[in-house]
Order: structure tokens, then sequence, then C-alpha cells
């Protein structure tokens, strides 16, 4: 018989084999069956296992700390983007499209101007044309069509910086705006900015 | 049930604390890699998106490049676009409201960026398809603006132009009244001394028989300084009086400094002009400017001449009008003097 083998009946008579690797599997000290001399928790096995434990869960909580942040500044990253990104692209086309400006309501060279447009696009067949209002406050693009409701085009996690308008005439009837806009993300942490720069002539809808 | 105990001390208990250590270290290791991945991804993204954001900033850059040259051929094929030399490098620039092509590449743009447009020649094919190695074409150029940044990173655009603008005939102005032999920048001697304080300076005119439709006025100035505040010119009935038309407004920065030029201010709303009637022409600041701006000194210069009697019959010029401290200030009469200005009229 094999020495490493050990036989017993379990209460309905069956016998069963169990073998070391029985043992380790059930997480039994094969060869401490019986009367070996338990010892208790050592101070310096305390302490070990606490500087390990402290250092792992710095390490950790380190990483967790790290991805969150790197998860704000990728999302004020976005954020600027997308708004800058939205922002422009809704004013240039607009401008683009627009017959002229309507001067008493524009304001320009001035880091939070205001444009007040004449365009034909989606105008009321009655009247030919609609004007289409935008401005910042209080760090928020605004636009207005006519009949409309005044509309935020930013977004409230992102603050306009400048709005700047430049009218540039090149010629008797070719009028052209400059803008320059800034978007800055609203949390002063993660700081991200964005400064788009274009010039577009107004051409109605050629 | 002892054997589905899994307490580290409990193992410890039974001499087997390794086994346990070794469990905890393998999961932290699992959660540290999956955590390093995971913080490896938003970096990446943070990376992609900076990325993007530059690629935003020069594509914008790169267009309104296209957009400029665009422009300047709108406004005169002839004087704008032929004369340029091909395959040299020129940027676009804002001087004097408009844009205009200087040589070479610019300087730095919004921290990083420069620019610069090339044109190229076009040639076509018999069925008048752009090809290579075909007949030039002096009325259409390839234009390729490029914006560079960093290390080596360009965004490159191109277009094509042509002149089709010449078989329109759109509606022209012409210069109608007039004042150009005030050319005198460095005469310091003959403008009045007296030249501190604030307000505008002005010049009036005089309109022919007929009834005018005014679109433009040039005024023969140059930029002293460099920090100027922004310009734009009115035309009113009186040095105070009411406004019948505003200019757009100039950036006062980019003005011209070196000589004196006519610096076109457009009136994109048209003013009306009755038969012999006075109007003049102020200049002011936006800003207002806390410095008088005329003559030969101030941060402007507008070119004056000087006679006994008034050189210009039709008007007068004035400074000093408006002062900050009292708006309805009608400034001090320059009667001997008469600064430069061309009134232009739709035709």
């Amino acid at each position: 018989m094999n020495p490493l083998e050990i036989h017993k009946t379990n209460e309905r008579g069956i016998k069963r084999k169990f073998t070391m690797a029985t043992k380790i599997s059930n997480g039994v000290n094969p060869f401490s069956e019986k009367n070996e001399k338990k010892h208790g928790t050592t101070i310096l096995e305390i302490i070990v296992y606490t500087a390990l434990f402290g250092i792992i869960a710095i390490i950790v909580s380190n990483f967790l700390i790290q991805i969150v942040n790197a998860y704000n500044i990728s999302r004020a990253e976005r954020e600027v983007l997308s708004n800058g990104r939205l922002l422009l692209e809704t004013v240039t086309k607009s401008l683009s499209e627009a017959e002229e400006i309507y001067t008493p309501t524009s304001a320009f060279n001035r880091d939070l101007g205001q444009i007040s447009l004449v365009t034909k696009t989606n105008a009321q067949p009655e009247h030919g044309a609609t004007y289409i209002d935008f401005w910042v406050d209080n760090g928020r693009l605004w636009m207005r069509k006519e009949g409309a409701e005044t509309t935020p085009l930013s977004a409230s996690s992102v603050r306009v910086g400048r709005f700047r308008l430049e009218r540039l005439s090149q010629g008797l009837r070719r009028d052209a705006v400059r803008l320059t806009l800034q978007v800055n993300f609203a949390q002063q942490k993660f700081s991200s900015t964005i400064t788009l720069t274009a010039t577009t002539a107004l051409r109605g809808n050629y | 049930m002892r054997n589905f105990q899994f307490s580290i001390f409990n193992f410890q208990a039974e001499r087997t604390n390794g086994f346990g250590l070794v469990e905890i270290v393998v999961a932290i290791g699992i959660i540290s890699v999956s955590l390093f991945a995971l913080l490896q991804t938003e970096i990446a993204a943070i990376k992609l998106l900076r990325g993007e954001k530059e690629n935003l900033e020069a594509y914008l850059l790169a267009e309104e490049s296209l957009e400029a040259v665009r422009s300047m051929r709108d406004e005169s094929w002839a004087s704008n676009i032929a004369g340029v030399s091909d395959n040299t490098s020129y940027y676009p620039v804002v001087e004097n409201g408009k844009w205009k092509l200087s040589a070479g590449t610019s300087s730095v743009i919004n921290g990083k960026y420069h620019r610069s447009v090339v044109f190229q020649p076009v040639t076509r094919n018999a069925s008048d398809q752009i090809v290579a190695g075909g007949t030039l074409d002096p009325d259409t150029k390839k234009i390729v603006a490029t914006v560079a940044w960093g290390n080596g990173n360009t965004k490159i655009l191109t277009a094509y132009i042509t002149n089709f603008l010449t078989s329109i005939s759109p509606a022209t102005e012409a210069k109608t009244f007039f004042f150009e032999n005030g050319a005198t920048d460095g005469d310091l001697s003959n403008f009045p001394s007296n030249n501190s304080g604030d307000g505008d300076p002005t010049q009036s005119f005089t309109t022919s028989t007929a009834t005018t439709t005014m679109t433009r006025a040039d005024l023969y100035i140059r930029k002293v300084g460099t920090n100027l505040s922004d310009l734009y010119l009115e035309v009113r009935i009186s040095p105070t009086g009411q406004i019948l038309g505003t200019s757009t407004v100039l950036t006062g920065s980019a003005i011209s400094t070196s000589t004196l030029s006519w610096v076109s201010f457009r009136f994109p709303d048209f003013v009306m002009l009755t038969p012999n009637a006075s109007y003049t022409l102020r200049l002011r600041s936006s800003p207002p400017s806390t410095d008088a701006w005329s003559g030969s000194a101030g941060p402007i210069h507008w070119g004056y001449q000087q006679t006994a009697s008034s050189p210009y019959a039709g008007g007068s010029a004035r400074r000093y009008v408006g002062r900050l401290s009292n708006p309805n200030d009608s400034g001090q009469l320059l009667d001997q003097y008469d600064f430069s200005f061309r009134i232009f009229t739709l035709q």
C-alpha cells in the first residue's frame, strides 16, 4: 500500500482514498496531520504584512487618482474641442450664407463682440429675409433667430473667452468677417483652451 | 469545514501563510495591470485630442489663407493676383482693414503656427481640362496654403481660383471729392506746436451739384506708436453734429507704419450726400484715445498741407474735437491747414 494513501470510512461506510494531493487542494498541510505545534501571527509578520498592504494600497490608489485626473483632462480637451468646432462652424456657416451685416446691433473689434446678420436662409416667404444674432453673455455664446427663442450654443461646461469680430472690406461689395474664437474649460483645475480663427466672406448663397 | 476557509490568518495558523500572500500579489498585479492599461488609454486619448485640436487650428488657418486669396481675387485680379510670382512663398496679412500678401512665411501665429501661400501656374489641354504640360491659362491659378507647426507637422490645402469676375460688371465707385496735396509728414515745424490733449481730428468737405452716394473715404495716414486704439471714421453734418454714417472699424495694430498711405474706411451702409452741402469727416478711436491724433504729432499722423490761405477751399481742418472732458467741444479750427482725404461715390 502506498504510504501516502490513507483510507477513511465516512458515515455511510464508503471507503474514500485520501491522497496528499487531495489534502493540499483542501488547504491542509499533509505533513501536519497531528500534534504539529501551531504558532500565532508574529508581530514581524503583521508589520511586514501591513507595510506590504500599505505600499500596494498607495500604488493602487495613486493609479486610481491618476485615472480620474486623466479622465477629467481628456474630458476638458474633448469639451473644448467639440464646443469650439461647433461654435465656429455655426457662426461661419451663418456668416457665409448671410446677405449683409446689420450694423446697428453688431459690435466689432471687441473681445466679447456681437453680430447681427440679415439672411435669406429659413426666411418667411412674405418677408424675404430674416435676422440672426450671435452674442456672448456670461461666458456662453447665444444665438437668436428672428421670432425664435434665444438658444445657448455653447455648453455650460465651457466658457467663451473671446468672440472677437473684425470686419474686413475687401472691395465695394465684398464684406468679410474675421472671427477669433477662444473657448476655455470652465473648471480652473483642468484648464484647456482652444483658439480658432476664421475669415468668412458674406457671399449670400452663391 | 475548514477546507474552504480562505482567511489569510487561518492559513498562517496552518503554516500556509506564503500561499495567501501569493494570491494577494497576483490579484494586485492583475488590478495594477488593468488600471495601468486604463491610464494609458486615457493618456492616449488626451494626446489624440490635443493633436486634433492643433489639427483643427492649423486647418482653419490654412482655410483662412485660401479665403484671403479669394477675397483679394474678388477685389481685383489684375492688381492682386496677376502680379504675384509663381512658386514663391507669400503669406496673407490684414493691413489697413483688408487682406494683402507679404513675401515669405508668416511669423508665429497663435503661439506655434507658421503659414504661407504659394501660387502655381495652371495649364489646360484642348478640352479645357486642367492637366500638367498643357497650354498656360493666365486666368487660373492653383493656390497651395501651408500651415506648419511643431516638429514638422504640416497642413496643406489646395484650391484653384479663376478670374471669373471680369465677365460680370459689378457696381463701381469713383473718387469724387478729394484733397490730395497734404503730403507732409516730417514737416513738424509747420504744424501748430501746442499739440497735446485729446479729441479727434476732423476735415470738412463740400459736395458738388449732384446727389451722391458715398461708399468709402480714404485718409492719408500712418501709425507712429505701436499700441494704437482701433480707428473708425464718421461722416457728420458738423464736427459735433448728427452722425450720418459710420465706417467699419480698422484694427489699430494693422495700420501701416512706414510711410503715409491711403487707408480706406468703408461705409457698408452707404451715406447719402445732398448737393452743395458741407460734411465733416471725423476720425475716431475705440477706445477713445487720450492723445490728439492729427498732423505730425500723436499716434496717428494725418498728412496735411499748410498755406496762408486755406489750401482746400471746400472745407477746413480741426483738432481736439469732442474732448474726453467735453464731448460737445467743437475743437480748435486750423484755418491754414487741410488734411488729405478722398471721398468715393457710387457710379
